[in-house]
């Protein structure tokens, strides 16, 4: 795949552009491609990820948002099936500690969570949203930033469920 | 089972290579220069999103899960018209506030309470229940991440039905995932730099001044929306949209936001140009078969298919009942 990509010569045919677009696909027995790219650089490596399946292994735990005090799902942790205006009272004070955060609730609707910073959040820009089955597995990074701009590191606090129907629609503008 | 995919794929792929966009909108300037594939048009997206679905339902119905299908999404108008810095469309605001980004109470409220995928749940044994979570979201297992233009970092495991269902859609879970992600990334980084551009927050002083004039005392059309919220009667909505419609236009922010927000996209859409143009081709050659998948389901005379009839034998929980939280420390 790389030497597609570095390559860069003028006549680019369809054939050699899927290839690009789908790899996997185009590793089928397609006819080979007789061009290569005009699209200059390369495309953002997937990388393997964070076991989770310890997690849900234990027991019959279905539905959590899971929260964790440390980077990569380490250190103390907590867990919710349902929405949690506060998160002080949970685990021992969960309150402005959760560094990694993985969203194991059911897909569809209400399946997008809001990690708030604030307590009893209905609509805020203080918050930052994880889809349902995606983790972010380190908030001390800085990377991972409420909507109106600061940290999530140590700093969420209450969570809802909610569906994000821009999300649905593609709509990157009003989506959260 | 490739073989189609392959077929359409190639043939989409010349017809965004060579020809005119297949029944789309002309690309803007930008685009044009960049030689971008064109975007999915907003109902486009919903077909993909709806064949997602439906493939999820299949492959949980061969894992031994009927799930029913959901009840259709309240609003079907279009998604304003770009960009959406501020809205500037007065005729579509007049007719349709904020479009299908903000519903009526009511319409949340029947949401709730017609949960056919929700009651179906409930409806299993917690043992059962979990099996089907691993079935439909992969468990934890196998899982791939990606680093975004922002710096943050999307994980999701590449088992279950929806990333198998996106892999059958789009021909590759991983690859899908990855540029899916950055493109997402691309345009979410540009706005959040576009909103804090001086040109756009110096036309906003004009515009601010305007709206507080009508009542409605807000920075930005960002913290105008939030203050209305996803669920709002009708009339409040049009009362914003159309304030932030009438004052993006009477001030100089219509004019100015669309340039600002293209220059900013056209930056991160530079560096990210491979990731941006693989996602919207593997859209477009997808949009055949999503097409073919919702035509499929609509049609499908049994209930192996199609579920909409189907309603769940315990409609026990009201919305928003909670567990207490599981209380651990590993």
């Amino acid at each position: 795949m790389k030497h597609y990509v570095r390559t860069v010569l003028t006549a680019a045919s369809a054939f050699a552009l899927v290839a690009v677009a789908a790899p996997a696909v185009a590793a089928a027995p397609a006819p080979a491609p007789t061009a290569t790219v005009v699209t200059p650089g390369k495309p953002t490596p997937v990388r393997p990820g964070a076991d989770l399946s310890t997690l849900v292994a234990a027991d019959d735990a279905d539905g959590y948002l899971y929260a964790f005090d440390l980077p990569d799902f380490q250190g103390a942790w907590c867990r919710w099936n349902s929405n949690d205006s506060w998160w002080g009272d949970d685990c021992g004070n969960f309150n402005d500690r959760a560094t990694s955060v993985w969203n194991n609730g059911f897909p569809g609707y209400y399946s997008e969570v809001s990690l708030n910073r604030d307590v009893n959040l209905s609509t805020n820009l203080a918050r930052l949203c994880i889809e349902a089955g995606d983790y972010y597995a380190d908030l001390s990074l800085g990377y991972e930033k409420f909507l109106d701009g600061p940290s999530a590191d140590n700093a969420i606090s209450s969570h809802h469920w909610f569906t994000d129907d821009a999300d649905y629609y593609g709509d990157p503008h009003y989506a959260c | 089972m490739r073989w189609p995919a392959v077929l359409s794929l190639l043939l989409l792929g010349t017809l965004t290579a060579c020809g005119p966009e297949p029944g789309g909108t002309p690309a803007d300037g930008a685009e044009r220069g960049a030689a971008l594939p064109r975007q999915v048009t907003a109902d486009e997206r919903v077909t993909l999103s709806r064949a997602e679905e439906i493939l999820e339902r299949r492959c949980l119905a061969r894992a031994g899960f009927d799930v029913p299908a959901p009840p259709e999404r309240g609003r079907t108008e279009l998604a304003p018209p770009a960009p959406a810095l501020v809205l500037s469309d007065l005729a579509y605001a007049r007719e349709h506030g904020y479009g299908p980004r903000v519903r009526t109470p009511e319409e949340t409220a029947r949401l709730l309470a017609d949960d056919p995928v929700g009651d179906y749940l409930r409806a299993l044994s917690p043992k059962r229940r979990a099996q089907a979570l691993r079935a439909w979201q992969g468990g934890g297992v196998d899982t791939v991440e990606v680093t975004l233009p922002s710096g943050m970092t999307r994980g999701r495991s590449s088992r279950g039905c929806t990333s198998e269902a996106r892999g059958e859609l789009y021909g590759d879970f991983r690859t899908w995932f990855g540029v899916d992600a950055v493109d997402q990334g691309v345009t979410a980084l540009a706005m959040d730099r576009a909103q804090e551009d001086p040109a756009f927050t110096g036309a906003l002083r004009g515009w601010s001044h305007c709206v507080a004039v009508r009542g409605l005392p807000h920075e930005s059309p960002r913290r105008l929306r939030d203050a209305l919220g996803d669920s709002a009667p009708r009339a409040k909505e049009i009362e914003y949209a159309v304030a932030e419609a009438e004052c993006a236009v009477s001030s100089t922010l219509a004019e100015i936001a669309p340039e600002v927000e293209e220059r900013h996209l056209a930056r991160i859409r530079a560096r990210y140009l491979v990731d941006v143009t693989n996602a919207r081709r593997m859209r477009l050659a997808a949009l055949a078969k999503a097409v073919r998948i919702v035509r499929e389901d609509e049609t499908a005379p049994d209930d192996t298919t199609r579920h909409t009839t189907r309603r769940a034998r315990h409609p026990s929980r009201a919305p928003g009942t909670t567990r207490p939280p599981e209380r651990q420390t590993r």
